[in-house]
């Protein structure tokens, strides 16, 4: 889908929660799962309570989920309305980790299982391939595998 | 058949603790407003006994994870305005 001019407007000075519904709004972060955090600073670096002598405000947006590098370097152009005096930038300041990868090894009773003639498993192997090469073993012709993944819970899953 | 049990989690309920001899009871309700339907009631319970009157199924599991590092964007507005469009 083209998506072209897309605009969130957004007041100077505005919180966290609105920082985050406007870049809601934009096809580069709205599929993310985003949070922000608002800080002020005054001309010292010194983080203020309010916008009550503020010289800088930072919005630091967490994308929880993996980006597309075309929404990663997709910069957002900001347009200045009548009073702007200031500046505004832009940086990625930490990049997404990387997803799961790599391989691993199942063994029963001894003996290691191979699929597709490798006993390094891949870490995205289909159940129906896990299935099949375990019920290669006598005695386990019967076993299932199912699988199930899940983005992002951690040790809770 | 108890597939759709196995394949979707979510039909699952929270794991109750069996205590030999002692009797459960379940229910479950089914609503079908029209063409075929049907629901499922299954209960697994893992063991390893081969005696085959308690012959179930043994289920291991196999869990892979990684540490999810949130990627990390910030924009930063410096001096007075009023308004900005992004």
């Amino acid at each position: 889908m083209l998506k072209y001019d897309e605009k969130a407007q957004v007041a100077y000075g505005c919180t966290d929660s609105e920082f985050q519904s406007a870049l809601n709004k934009l096809s580069a972060w709205k599929y993310y799962r985003i949070s922000v955090t608002r800080t002020i600073l005054d001309g010292n670096g010194n983080v203020l309570p309010d916008l009550t002598g503020a010289e800088t405000i930072q919005y630091d947006v967490s994308a929880y989920l993996q980006r597309p590098i075309a929404d990663q370097t997709r910069q957002i152009i900001i347009n200045k309305l009548d009073g702007f005096t200031g500046t505004v930038s832009q940086a990625q300041i930490t990049p997404h980790s990387d997803l799961i990868s790599g391989t691993f090894t199942l063994s029963i009773g001894g003996t290691a299982i191979s699929v597709s003639s490798s006993t390094d498993i891949r870490y995205d192997v289909s159940a129906y391939n896990l299935q099949t090469a375990i019920r290669a073993l006598v005695g386990l012709e019967q076993v299932e595998v199912t699988s199930y993944s899940a983005y992002g819970c951690g040790y809770g899953c | 058949m108890f597939l759709p049990f196995k394949t979707n989690p979510s039909g699952h309920t929270a794991s109750v603790t069996l205590e030999a001899g002692k009797s459960y009871y379940m229910e479950a309700y089914h609503i079908n407003y029209g063409g075929s339907g049907f629901f499922n009631l299954a209960v697994e319970v893992p063991n390893s006994n081969t005696d085959a009157l308690f012959q179930t199924y043994q289920v291991d599991k196999i869990s892979l994870s990684a540490d999810v590092q949130p990627e990390l964007y910030r924009y930063t507005v410096s001096g007075a305005s009023q308004t900005g469009v992004i």
